[in-house]
């Protein structure tokens, strides 16, 4: 990565975990449901910019963030997945109807049995408003792909929540 | 390629079909062909090597891969192209048209408009561990900036409220500091004392503590007053020299920046005249006179003359160096390391000068 002529100082740092902190933690606790890794993922997001801040200017450093949990994230997942159990959830199906629940924990539980990379996609464009090429960019795919991936999975999603009456 | 044999002799064909063999490679295959006969009948017939496509075969629903056209199958990508932003205007008319002639997608349009994510309002908890402090050089910078950002501020101020005041409040500060202790000074022999004139403006003049005057002429000692400017003199050069000023030497600020006034007060008081309409240089030249004659008496020539001004608040600028003068005052106020050292001949006229603010310094010749 080519060196910025600008980069963050102490306290721009700091302005970035005021700023984006908190985006990085939702964006990576809605991924993968657990505070705790969230936590760490984010704590060596900011360790790492922190670390390499002579590369890394004010205005990237959002999307140098993001960037970071993501692949921490997924190497996170993949450890965790070669340690412990898979819990195959059933990513099948639609919501019991008969069963009415709120919109968002019903999209919430239609979330988690999309697969990670239309997780993460979706995520980002809903939280924060990335356009498709700054998505691929996060992620490493292209737009076309981006693409792909949110329209599967806002079908998927909508397949799950099935019919407005689910929805209170 | 080796040479054609039972193993190869039909990729050897293909080439031969495609176009791919040389002469030599081609004489080769038909020699090969003649001495096995029984393969010539392939050889003859290259269409029957080839795969050709069926024109008749065709997707059957070309016209729903269209995007001109929303059908029912597409109504839901039409549909989430619409909720991302990406339809063009005409596009978003057909998909009203399409809805509007087919209510019952009216459903799907409803909830595709609420699969969209809304963020929580989950806060990251360790956000104070994140932070970092800044560090003293950081800080120490910026209160640095601070710093010379104020005192240049205060330094401009002083000086265009210098400016427009003239050098009367600066001569008001200095009566104000004034001690009416009186103590007769020792006399002594008048050292070769520096013929420049000593600069009574705003910088004010410094001469060495030891400076000794005439016998019989009464001298009053002042207490130390801070000045900004000084001028001395230079043994060797027989100029004007720097000498310590009031900053680098804090403890024991010289005084008779003074005496040349008290001087002239009491010499107009002695002989009746106005102190005030004296000329400076003609009174400096006086004394000089005075001092080199080394005898008690004033002598008659030696009296000064009313000055060309006799306006009582109008003080005449004989040096020009008003904005030095100013640059000087006003930066004394902030710092002791400023000074503005004037060099003068014996006719009063300004020949060198100097301003130096504790490392800076710079300087020109008049003439």
């Amino acid at each position: 990565m080519a060196a910025s002529l600008y980069p963050v100082t102490v306290s721009e740092f700091n302005k970035c975990v005021e700023q984006h902190a908190d985006g990085v933690y939702r964006f990576i606790l809605h991924q993968n449901r657990n505070a705790e890794d969230a936590r760490d993922i984010v704590q060596e997001s900011f360790e790492k910019m922190w670390h390499t801040y002579a590369e890394v200017s004010f205005e990237k450093s959002k999307s140098y963030l993001f960037t970071t949990a993501y692949r921490s994230m997924i190497d996170h997942i993949r450890r965790k997945r070669n340690t412990e159990p898979v819990e195959q959830a059933d990513r099948e199906g639609k919501a019991e109807h008969g069963h009415y629940t709120g919109l968002k924990e019903l999209l919430r539980q239609g979330l988690d049995r999309l697969p990670e990379i239309q997780k993460s996609v979706v995520l980002l464009r809903d939280y924060e408003g990335y356009s498709y090429e700054e998505i691929g960019h996060i992620t490493g795919l292209n737009a076309s792909q981006v693409k792909v991936y949110i329209y599967r999975a806002r079908t998927s999603l909508k397949e799950y929540i099935g019919k407005p009456d689910n929805v209170i | 390629m080796g040479s054609i044999d039972k193993h190869n002799y039909e990729a050897w064909l293909l080439d031969y079909h495609e176009g791919n063999l040389t002469a030599e490679q081609q004489a080769e295959l038909l020699l090969f062909l003649e001495s096995h006969p029984e393969l010539k009948p392939l050889s003859e017939n290259p269409v029957s090597i080839r795969l050709s496509a069926d024109e008749k075969d065709s997707f059957p629903n070309r016209a729903d891969l269209w995007r001109h056209k929303v059908t029912a199958d597409n109504i839901d990508h039409f549909l989430i192209a619409r909720l991302e932003g990406d339809l063009s205007p005409a596009e978003e008319r057909m998909v009203a048209e399409f809805l509007a002639s087919h209510p019952r997608y009216r459903e799907n349009e409803r909830l595709i408009g609420l699969v969209r994510m809304e963020p929580g309002n989950e806060v990251f908890p360790g956000k104070q561990l994140l932070t970092h402090p800044i560090s003293v050089g950081e800080r120490g910078r910026k209160k640095a900036y601070f710093i010379y950002a104020a005192a240049a501020s205060v330094i401009v101020l002083l000086g265009a409220y210098y400016l427009f005041t003239g050098n009367r409040a600066m001569q008001n500060e200095l009566a104000s500091t004034e001690t009416a202790t009186e103590s007769a000074k020792p006399v002594g022999q008048v050292p070769a004392r520096d013929t420049s004139i000593a600069d009574t403006g705003p910088g004010n003049i410094s001469e060495g503590p030891e400076a000794a005057y005439p016998a019989g002429v009464p001298v009053r000692t002042m207490e130390p007053v801070e000045i900004p400017v000084t001028e001395t003199s230079d043994p060797e050069s027989g100029h004007k020299a720097d000498t310590p000023d009031a900053g680098s030497q804090p403890e024991e600020p010289v005084a008779p920046s003074m005496e040349s006034q008290l001087i002239r007060e009491m010499l107009a008081e002695e002989f009746d005249n106005d102190p005030d309409k004296l000329d400076e240089e003609q009174f400096e030249a006086m004394l000089d006179r005075i001092i080199a004659s080394g005898t008690d008496s004033i002598p008659e020539s030696a009296l000064p003359q009313p000055a060309i001004n006799d306006q009582p608040d109008v003080v005449p600028e004989k040096a020009p160096t008003p904005l030095l003068d100013a640059l000087a005052w006003s930066a004394s106020r902030v710092s002791k390391q400023v000074a503005l050292r004037k060099n003068y001949n014996q006719d009063g006229e300004l020949v060198a000068y100097r301003f130096e603010a504790g490392p800076l310094k710079f300087g020109r010749k008049s003439k």
